[in-house]
């Protein structure tokens, strides 16, 4: 496919023997939001989690921009231009909100420069609470915080793991349109969610994944269809 | 009976509180303050107690004697020091800190354990039982006056070499790049890695940076005990490592702020007791690490609350 950024093949993962992801086939391309939606131990985190080589890949491959990640360690695939929002965020709670964001540029494949000004003049707020411990920050903050370090690296592909989680409703309109504009600006982007209707609708298509396989595909246009999403969750 | 208890207390005291004895416990705090830095900063990055730390200094000790031997001048003595302790430290990371990233705490120490006893033992059948003498830094033993008080020429580089180490490692944690990595890699190894942070670089600093404090404290040693053999330096390194675990392991500054407190109350306790009872030295220290384990085993320097950085 044409703009093809991030491509999994047949991924397939397993804890022991006891199969989390089976056969799992999916891309995104630049300026695209996919949605990976489904119930509690679906697979959707660890999905994320192989392709950034945090755990292992049983079968399957999974392709940046044509060139295969597997087997690679998960700072290497970081350099290489996948970024992750891990769930809970993740911050390294003692240091400041601007270290955390330096943290970011390990990740960034280009010079390095200052490279703090583009996530500043998309959030504002972490400008003003530069010097502040990153875990002195409310949720949204630190939502916006994770966002930031991992734009910082100026990826490719984007992946969130439940970006909306524990947050107050005008904090998740925030962090979708926040989305919204990231996509704009041609990042490909892999978000996986709870919030499963709120993602249908701003995702291009959703996958949603149960037992570990992909059950169905939903477009924007089919939100509002949730009997066929009950059934996919159920099945 | 409670006047001759009073009477023991008073000469304790007043030797304890004696300048000679309190520059003599704040050099050797100052040593082993050094040796619980390089403890704790390989254990905050890889969470790994390195039982062979000491074995490193031991090998710096060696090298400054083979030197001394063969007559070379003490710079060169110091440099082959520097690179015999990095090389090792090097090795041990390469050979077996990297390939059990991940493993068990126990399997690490063990295998901790296990290098020390190889490097022990290759320097036993290299040096024999009763070792090599590092006697080109001997002048350094020699008093200078201040005031009242003679203090070693080697307790004041020890102080000074100390305060230098400490500063430059608060500079390189706190004002570079790869410091900001290794608190990152302390605090969360896995999510560092997910951002970016190349774990074998980390690790590989930490190991070098606790070399190099393995190395200073060599020298120092070395002139305090010029007599290196198979064994040097192991005593100090579990009195530091009891010092860094009361001082509190899982964060920098209390573990060092241990290895200093371990190193004082030596050093005050070993200057104060009658010489009659100086061999009871050890049980004195090691009792009461056992007290201060009791009342606060998170650690004496720990602030009361859940700690998250490791560094």
């Amino acid at each position: 496919m044409s703009g093809t950024l991030l491509e999994l093949e047949g991924l397939e993962v397993a804890y022991g023997r006891v199969p989390a992801v089976r056969g799992l086939s999916l891309t995104v391309a630049a300026g695209e939001i996919v949605g990976l939606i489904g119930p509690n131990g679906a697979g959707k985190s660890t999905t994320l989690h192989a392709v950034m080589g945090a755990v292992h890949a049983r079968r399957g491959d999974v392709l940046l921009e044509g060139r295969s990640l597997r087997g690679r360690s998960p700072e290497a695939i970081a350099r290489s231009g996948v970024a992750l929002v891990p769930e809970g965020r993740r911050l390294f709670g003692e240091l400041t909100v601007e270290e955390n964001l330096r943290l970011g540029l390990a990740g960034r494949r280009g010079p390095r420069g200052n490279g703090l000004g583009a996530v500043y003049e998309l959030f504002p707020m972490l400008s003003d609470f530069r010097r502040r411990s990153a875990g002195a920050l409310s949720g949204g903050q630190q939502q916006q915080l994770a966002i930031a370090r991992a734009l910082v690296a100026e990826p490719s592909v984007l992946l969130l793991d439940e970006p909306s989680l524990g947050l107050a409703p005008t904090v998740v309109d925030l962090v979708f349109s926040t989305l919204a504009t990231i996509r704009e600006r041609g990042l490909g982007i892999l978000l996986v969610e709870q919030r499963a209707q709120r993602t249908v609708a701003a995702a291009d298509r959703t996958h949603v994944l149960a037992h570990g396989e992909l059950q169905l595909t939903l477009t924007p246009e089919e939100a509002g269809d949730t009997d066929r999403m009950v059934a996919a969750y159920l099945s | 009976m409670s006047g001759a208890l009073a009477s023991v207390l008073t000469d304790f005291l007043g030797d304890a509180l004696d300048a000679q004895v309190q520059v003599d416990a704040i050099g050797l705090g100052a040593v082993f303050a050094l040796m619980a830095v390089g403890i704790g900063l390989v254990f905050g990055v890889l969470r790994l107690v390195n039982f062979a730390y000491g074995q490193l200094v031991m090998a710096g000790g060696f090298a400054l004697a083979f030197a001394s031997d063969r007559g070379w001048p003490v710079a060169v003595g110091i440099v082959l020091c520097f690179a015999v302790v990095l090389v090792l430290s090097l090795a041990m990371d390469v050979v077996v800190f990297r390939p059990l990233r991940g493993q068990s705490p126990a399997v690490m120490l063990i295998a901790t354990f296990a290098v020390a006893f190889l490097l022990q033992s290759i320097a036993l059948l290299w040096f024999g039982p009763l070792g090599k003498t590092a006697a080109s830094l001997a002048d350094l033993n020699r008093p200078v006056s201040v005031g009242d008080v003679e203090i070693r020429k080697i307790t004041i580089v020890a102080i000074v070499a100390a305060a230098i180490c400490l500063g430059l490692l608060a500079l390189l944690l706190n004002r570079t790049s790869i410091g900001l990595h290794m608190r990152a890699a302390a605090m969360d190894f896995q999510t560092a890695r997910l951002v970016g942070v190349r774990a074998n670089l980390v690790s590989a600093a930490a190991v070098l940076i606790a070399g190099v404090l393995a190395a200073v404290v060599a020298v120092i040693l070395t002139v305090q005990f010029p007599t290196v053999t198979p064994t040097f330096a192991l005593r100090e390194t579990i009195i530091v490592l009891a010092g860094v675990v009361v001082g509190g392991m899982n964060r920098l500054l209390p573990a060092t702020l241990g290895g200093f407190a371990i190193g004082y109350v030596s050093g005050i306790l070993g200057g104060a007791l009658p010489t009659a009872q100086s061999q009871y030295l050890p049980s004195f220290v090691f009792g009461l690490v056992i007290l201060v384990l009791l009342v606060r085993p998170a650690g004496l320097f720990t602030r009361g609350r859940p700690t998250v950085e490791r560094v």
